[in-house]
């Protein structure tokens, strides 16, 4: 039975995915301590790779059009395999569900509101996502489109008002790192911010045009990209070597803007741009897991579920972790690895599955 | 707090559950009231500030294990 009957076209898809990757303006704040300077170098690599990953991403489900994930994994590796995968992406995706949120708040907790306690913004912000949810894909991919050309315009005005605090020396040295320093930025980039995209595996058959998905996939992470890629270049000429000290370079950036002591303080608009792409982010792995579970259960709707993942999700991500310097350092060494088995290595063999099951099926028909 | 908790939970219930009896979807009752024990047992414990391991955070730690490399 199909739990999700609404449709959406490629080109809300396109947008939907865009505003979905937008988050990556923020995301890529955990690698500048790391690559500093050099994080554009490590964000042009890291693209090469995840293009090569979308496209196997987009072979399995055009290789079954009109099924997720889910169904994807019952009918790739049987009923048993099958299932354990199935749970183990859904896992996943609460995961990166209680990450965003807890990301979220700390952000507002130590930037905007600090006085406020955490499980205030857990409870406001899982209440408008589950509305969402609620309302299935189709209105999440609506709001996607207007959300995807405002956090655009936001980030290209804000770089533009940085111009005249620009400095091309601040790039000096270029690629001041070791091998292995580089391969983690690489890595952290490639699986925080870019393959996070797995989560679309649920959504790409609800398209109207399911088989020829490759193009909104590949157009919406080369567009979201060039928007990480100059908002990078932005910040690293903006502030140089104190990129590696500050816990988000894109608002520490931002706030030096000051254009004729008029026009100055203006980092609001990255808490805005925060609120916009978690709420896609959070809303859309919200809807993968409750639809996932849903599937893997057989049941009749989605929607019974919403509530009760949400409030467990809530408890969760209220005492995530102890301080927020854990979910950076979390975020970079520990993270890239859980996500890396979710992202490249389940994702691989069902890939790999489906080929051989393909080249059988060839062989035993030409026999 | 916990009487807040108990009201939330019973008004969610009083909303949700007839409408799932109403339509007669027996089995996504038994996994709603499932979902919904253990998100009771974990809000109530988040509210008593009960210190219990996270799931979630403990996973990944874990998994790490799983790769014979890690940065330093």
């Amino acid at each position: 039975m199909k739990l999700e009957k609404g449709i959406i076209t490629n080109t809300q898809l396109m947008f939907l995915i865009i505003s979905f990757m937008e988050f990556m303006v923020l995301a890529i704040n955990f690698v500048y301590p790391i690559s500093k300077e050099s994080t554009w170098i490590a964000i042009l690599v890291a693209y090469a790779l995840v293009i090569l990953i979308a496209l196997g991403y987009t072979a399995i489900a055009k290789k079954y059009p009109g099924k997720n994930l889910v169904e994807i994994n019952d009918i790739a590796l049987g009923p048993f395999i099958g299932k354990i995968f199935s749970a183990l992406y859904i896992w996943f995706f609460f995961e990166y569900l209680i990450h965003f949120s807890y990301y979220f708040n700390s952000f507002w907790i130590t930037y905007i509101m600090t006085e406020t306690p955490r499980i205030v913004f857990v409870v406001f912000l899982m209440a408008v996502c589950a509305m969402a949810v609620k309302d299935g894909i189709e209105t999440i991919a609506r709001c996607s489109v207007i959300f995807a050309i405002l956090v655009g315009t936001m980030v290209i005005s804000i770089v533009v008002a940085q111009i005249s605090k620009m400095e091309l020396s601040h790039f000096l040295p270029i690629l001041d790192m070791t091998p292995k320093v580089f391969i983690q930025s690489v890595h952290i980039i490639l699986t925080i911010p870019f393959c996070d995209i797995v989560v679309f595996l649920m959504i790409l058959p609800y398209t109207d045009k399911n088989t020829q998905i490759r193009k909104p996939v590949l157009l919406a992470i080369s567009l979201s990209t060039a928007l990480m890629f100059i908002c990078v270049l932005a910040s690293t000429a903006v502030l140089g070597v104190r990129m590696g000290t500050s816990t988000s370079g894109t608002f520490a950036a931002t706030r030096e803007i000051e254009i004729a002591a008029i026009l100055a303080r203006v980092d609001v608009l990255i808490a805005i741009t925060l609120l916009i792409t978690i709420f896609i982010k959070i809303t859309v792995f919200y809807y993968a897991t409750v639809l996932g579970l849903a599937q893997m259960l057989k049941l009749r709707s989605y929607k019974p579920l919403i509530v009760p993942i949400g409030l467990i999700a809530c408890a969760i991500s209220a005492n995530l972790y102890p301080s927020d310097m854990e979910q950076v350092y979390c975020a970079q060494y520990i993270w890239p690895f859980n996500a890396s088995i979710f992202e490249i290595l389940l994702p691989a063999i069902t890939l790999v599955v489906i080929a051989l099951q393909s080249v059988w099926k060839e062989k035993g028909a030409a026999e | 707090m916990i009487a807040l908790l108990i009201v939330a939970f019973a008004v969610i219930l009083l909303i949700q559950v007839p409408k799932l009896i109403k339509k007669k979807y027996w089995r996504e009752l038994l996994v709603y009231s499932v979902l919904m024990t253990l998100a009771f047992v974990m809000c109530l414990l988040y509210a008593l500030h009960v210190d219990v391991p996270n799931p979630v955070k403990n996973t990944q730690y874990y998994i790490k294990e799983l790769f014979p490399f890690s940065y330093k």
